[in-house]
């Protein structure tokens, strides 16, 4: 029963640092800079190629593995090396991390000249054939990712621990811990001079601009920010799941993620969390029903998608904004600003001390 | 700051009132579970279940958990009769024909402490599944699963049928023995159609064939360019001694039919097919009588795995599963009711559910039993050793339209024969 | 040389099919301003209707198709007035209109995935088969094949004369122009709304019913459908309706006769047909936003066959 409170958690964990981080680049993106990104999934999926395409190949190379790299024998093979070595399982992890992120960073940078010229629903659509396409490419095109059929052997960091559950949690915890380092960086990136002005991009560009703000720059800043963390999380969920494979990367997690955000509240970090959090108890929760809890005709995960589309639907009709309001920016200027306020107050009115 | 503080409050209250709703939801699963008859120290093992219950797969999955029920409660019954103290459950998870709906099923199922599953996964899914099951020693039974990729020695993962690579052998023995050197091949873009077709180009042009193929991209609206493309190689072969092979699953295999039908070219030569078009879905009343015409007349023949003689527990089983279902089953669900007689015997005999320990027994054991699949003997790989095929041909018998069984492929001793109609 | 002509005639076929879906489309986008992602549901329950009725209660062909683009037509006025008409009143930005439109349409699927599931049809296919008609060599041309490309065109020209010739199309063309100035001239912008949601609900029903015979049909055929027909949308600039007509047999071409001599002549595998469709959606797209050069000359083409300048 521990065993699986403790699995339940770990698994949970891991998904909801995967769904925050990505929410949280949206929040950026949509939230606080008004771009609309209907096409998420195609830079996390940018992540878990980096994963499916390098760490099998370099594992082969180091070990002279002669089996190609998408037969299940070598991925069978590669798991076993990854988990003698686990110096070499940590390194990988960590190279894949950094080169997802910049690659990320760098795609986030070439879209922004696009994003440029194109209007709100054109950007949104734009995004959405992105996605698509890279999704069909790399199911056709058999070198990337053993085409359709996906590879697998992508050894967990954590795989030389004996007991699978520790290295379950630890992975969580680690990724937990990647996600709380985003969530402070996104928090201080946007409580700041830095965060007025992309809000003010949002608001209206054209008189940002004409304050002298030089859009591009910070639409293509924030792309790069906002994609690198979607690769992040991309390949962090490759190595949690072991395999990659491309019709994985469908429309659904570029509308969950849309909803995670539209639920917990538009430009608001603690809100996108909230968002998170619902959407991880939700869909986890609903696992565990029983099947003769509700004497359903049909099978349960129905229910979870019709679930799913209502909640973005009533979201959408009654509460655009979220359910956590916009606040102001919480920058060092406003605290002193509101710290002098109160000592003058408090000064002018010495029984009020 | 009132209202900021009262905004705080009601954050607070959401995240606790989901904390303990999840609590709450958690632990009346457990409560409501039914307890287990007090008899004397009856051990009730859990085996997981993975199926395609939603989704495209969802006939194919469905008819594996509907076998797997009836089988579960037929163990237990023979079991209770004989008294012999184990007994199992079932505990079914939806795999909706995707990988990673097999993952998350597969780590549920783990979490739940579950330490054997028998289940209906497609390649794809098995391959998805593999790191998890062996990295948490979870034995795992596949009834399907045909990849040859998937052919790995001391792993967790046993498969009750054969690979593709026999089927594809047997495919090319079949057409090359009914005197066709020639053939164009339109397979499925996936682990499934480019399985079976590896092999079945290894052996075709081993016995010395020619071979034009096409991979065409699955669910796709339309498929007239590929039917087009696939005339057009007929004419580049050409001559008498010209066939065509098709691997795909049926939905798609009707689009086909349905232009081909058309083309006096693809009208005129045989075709052959892989087992997944035998079954409903392609013959009336399911498709259209014009569709079956079609393949009466270019005499579509086709493999499919089966004992070549119908074993008594086939019948009993096809006969128990039509009263309880009001249906028969299909392919899968008499190899889900060898495979969990076999693990239940296993059990029995183990006294505890060690996954290593039950692996060698039902390694052991699979090579002694004749389920109602026939000899179960497995391979060192842990898969179906022995495939007996049957041959079958759509044929129309007194306006009815039918598989008809015109021979067979010997598993044991690698003979075709096909019975002279 | 016989079997490329047997590729265009597909071409037309096919592309007869995504032009009309596009005209839906693109009549919804430009006078109510709603990116319709639903669209593809629509055709979906059509195709299922006509199909369950030809097939289970063996109702005549023809007549399912009434019933389909009743269907059709019902679906669209209840998905407006339950989600998209509160949505333009409140003021929604198009964006959070086209997330509520991909929502709906997730919906629908479900519940169509969940009916289809519990009947047992998941897959199906309409009672009719085509028989060939004309036989010129190895070129065929079937009674359905007619039926397709004559039932879509003159269905696009009905169209095109209602909303050129009639009071309540000018309303429609007046709303496409300027919205605020139409309702404020006193067109009752409501009734014309409800009048849209019919008339697009009828081409849904045509191409289901037409679908459901031309190919087997499952849950999620109308979404297949929706890419290309937005493809076409977005050749034609979004807002033309001529240029979306030509979108649609441009696509046409492109999967079937395009893709066809690339096997031919270059031995291109066809396993990259949704590449096709895609490419050209995302290069219509940039050339319109002037990412890539030539746009003078696609705007004069399209600002010559709006309807702008289309004898108004």
């Amino acid at each position: 029963m521990i065993l699986e409170l403790i699995t339940l958690f770990s698994t949970s964990l891991t998904f909801f640092s995967i769904y925050v981080i990505l929410s949280l680049s949206l929040n950026l993106e949509y939230g606080f800079t008004g771009i609309p990104n209907f096409g998420k999934v195609f830079f996390f999926s940018l992540g878990a190629y980096v994963v499916g395409v390098f760490v099998p190949r370099v594992i082969q190379i180091i070990f002279n593995v002669s089996e190609p790299a998408c037969s299940a024998l070598a991925s069978t093979q590669r798991i076993s090396i990854a988990a003698q070595f686990p110096i070499l399982s940590m390194t990988i992890f960590m190279a894949s991390l950094v080169f997802s992120g910049l690659l990320g960073a760098f795609m986030g940078y070439v879209i922004s000249y696009p994003s440029l010229k194109l209007r709100g629903d054109y950007l949104a659509i734009s995004l959405l054939i992105i996605a698509e396409l890279s999704r069909v490419f790399v199911r056709t095109e058999p070198s990337i990712v053993c085409g359709n059929n996906g590879i697998g052997g992508l050894p967990n960091p954590f795989i030389w621990m004996q007991d699978p559950v520790l290295k379950e949690l630890t992975y969580s915890i680690l990724s937990g811990a990647i996600a709380g380092v985003f969530y402070f960086y996104i928090h201080r990136l946007v409580n700041s001079p830095y965060g007025r002005v992309i809000k003010s991009v949002r608001d209206d560009e054209l008189v940002s601009q004409l304050l002298g703000k030089d859009v591009k720059i910070f639409k293509a800043q924030i792309l790069s920010v906002s994609s690198s963390m979607s690769a992040i999380a991309g390949c962090l969920y490759a190595f949690f799941i072991g395999f990659v494979y491309p019709d994985d990367f469908i429309i659904v997690w570029t509308m969950y993620a849309w909803l995670m955000m539209l639920l917990g509240g538009v430009a608001n970090n603690k809100g996108v969390v909230l968002g998170s959090i619902v959407m991880v108890v939700v869909d986890r929760g609903l696992r565990r029903i029983p099947s003769f809890w509700l004497s359903l005709p049909f099978d349960v995960s129905y229910l979870r998608g019709i679930i799913f589309t209502i909640i973005l639907l009533l979201i959408i009709m009654w509460r655009p904004r979220g359910l956590l309001p916009e606040k102001p920016l919480d920058t060092p200027a406003r605290k002193i600003f509101e710290a002098h306020l109160r000592n003058k107050n408090s000064l002018k009115n010495p029984s009020s001390q | 700051m009132s209202a900021t503080s009262s905004r705080w409050k009601i954050l607070a209250y959401l995240v606790i009132g989901l904390l303990i709703g999840i609590g709450v939801g958690y632990a009346l699963s457990l409560v409501i579970v039914p307890a287990a008859p007090a008899t004397v120290a009856v051990k009730e093992y859990t085996i997981g279940m993975i199926a395609d219950l939603t989704g495209e797969g969802a006939d194919y999955g469905i008819e594996v958990r509907d076998a797997g029920i009836l089988t579960v409660e037929e163990i237990n019954n023979f079991f209770a009769d004989n008294k012999i103290p184990v007994r199992l459950k079932l505990e079914v998870e939806d795999s909706k024909t995707t990988v990673e709906g097999a993952v998350s099923a597969a780590q549920s199922l783990g979490g739940k402490g579950i330490k054997i599953i028998v289940g209906h996964l497609w390649s794809g899914q098995a391959n998805g599944i593999k790191s998890y099951i062996d990295s948490h020693k979870i034995f795992t039974v596949s009834t399907s699963s045909t990849s040859p990729m998937l052919s790995i020695p001391n792993d967790y993962l046993f498969r009750m049928q054969a690979p593709d690579s026999i089927q594809g052998r047997v495919l090319a023995n079949l057409i090359w023995k009914l005197g066709y050197s020639k053939v164009a091949v339109i397979y499925r873009n996936d682990p499934y159609g480019s399985g079976v077709y590896k092999y079945f180009d290894e052996e075709f042009k081993r016995l010395g064939g020619t071979i034009k193929s096409l991979a065409y991209t699955p669910d796709l609206p339309d498929y007239s360019s590929e039917v087009l493309q696939l005339s057009s190689m007929v004419k580049e072969l050409g001559g008498a001694k010209t066939a065509v092979l098709i691997i795909a699953f049926n939905y798609e295999a009707i689009k086909m039919f349905d232009k081909a039908r058309l083309d006096p070219t693809l009208s005129n030569v045989q075709w052959f097919s892989s087992e997944s078009l035998k079954g409903p879905g392609i013959l009336p009343p399911a498709g259209p009588p014009e569709v079956a015409d079609f393949l009466v007349k270019v005499k579509l023949t086709g493999t499919y795995p089966a004992s070549l003689t119908e074993t008594e527990l086939m019948k009993k089983f096809v006969e128990k599963f039509k009263t309880r279902y009001g249906r028969e089953p299909k392919a899968y669900g008499a190899y889900t009711y060898d495979a969990l007689w076999i693990v239940a015997l296993c059990l029995s005999a183990a006294g505890s559910e060690d996954p290593d320990t039950i692996m060698k027994l039902f390694y052991n054991l699979a090579s002694k039993y004749t389920g109602a699949t026939g000899l179960t003997t497995l391979d060192v790989n842990g898969d179906r050793a022995l495939q007996d095929y049957q041959i079958w041909e759509v044929k129309k018998l007194d306006g009815t339209y039918d598989f008809k069984v015109i021979g067979g492929w010997n598993g044991a001793t690698n003979e075709l024969i096909i019975s002279s109609e | 040389m016989i079997d490329l002509f047997q590729a265009v005639i597909s071409s037309i076929v096919i592309g007869s099919l995504y032009a009309l879906m596009a005209y839906g489309l693109t009549l919804t986008l430009g006078s109510i301003r709603i990116y319709n992602w639903a669209y593809a549901e629509y055709v979906t329950i059509s195709a299922y209707v006509t199909a369950l009725l030809s097939s289970r209660y063996s109702v005549d062909i023809l007549l399912c198709f009434p019933v389909a683009i009743f269907s059709a037509v019902t679906v669209s006025l209840i998905a407006d007035e339950l989600v998209y008409k509160p949505l333009t009143r409140k003021g929604s930005t198009i964006i959070q209109v086209m997330l509520a439109s991909i929502a709906t349409g997730l919906l629908i699927r479900y519940l169509i995935y969940i009916f289809a599931s519990v009947n047992n049809v998941v897959i199906i296919k309409a009672a009719y088969t085509s028989k060939a008609v004309a036989k010129i060599d190895d070129l065929i041309i079937t009674d359905l094949d007619i039926f397709i490309v004559g039932l879509t065109i003159f269905m696009m020209l009905v169209f095109h004369l209602i909303i050129s010739k009639t009071l309540i199309g000018k309303q429609i063309r007046a709303m496409w122009d300027n919205f605020e100035l139409a309702r404020l001239s006193g067109i009752k912008v409501d009734k014309v709304r409800r009048f849209v949601c019919i008339l697009v609900g009828m081409p849904a029903g045509i191409i289901g019913s037409l679908w459901s015979i031309y190919s087997t049909i499952t849950p999620t055929s109308g979404w297949l459908l929706l890419l290309p027909a937005f493809a076409a949308v977005i050749v034609g600039g979004l807002v033309s309706i001529p240029g979306a007509i030509i979108g649609g047999y441009l696509l046409g071409f492109g999967e079937n006769f395009f893709m066809y001599i690339a096997y031919k002549f270059a031995g291109v595998s066809l396993a990259y047909k949704p590449l096709i469709t895609l490419s050209i959606m995302l290069l219509a797209l940039f050339v319109r936003a002037d990412i890539i050069p030539a746009r003078w000359l696609l705007s004069i083409l399209t600002r010559a066959a709006t309807h702008r300048g289309n004898g108004r």
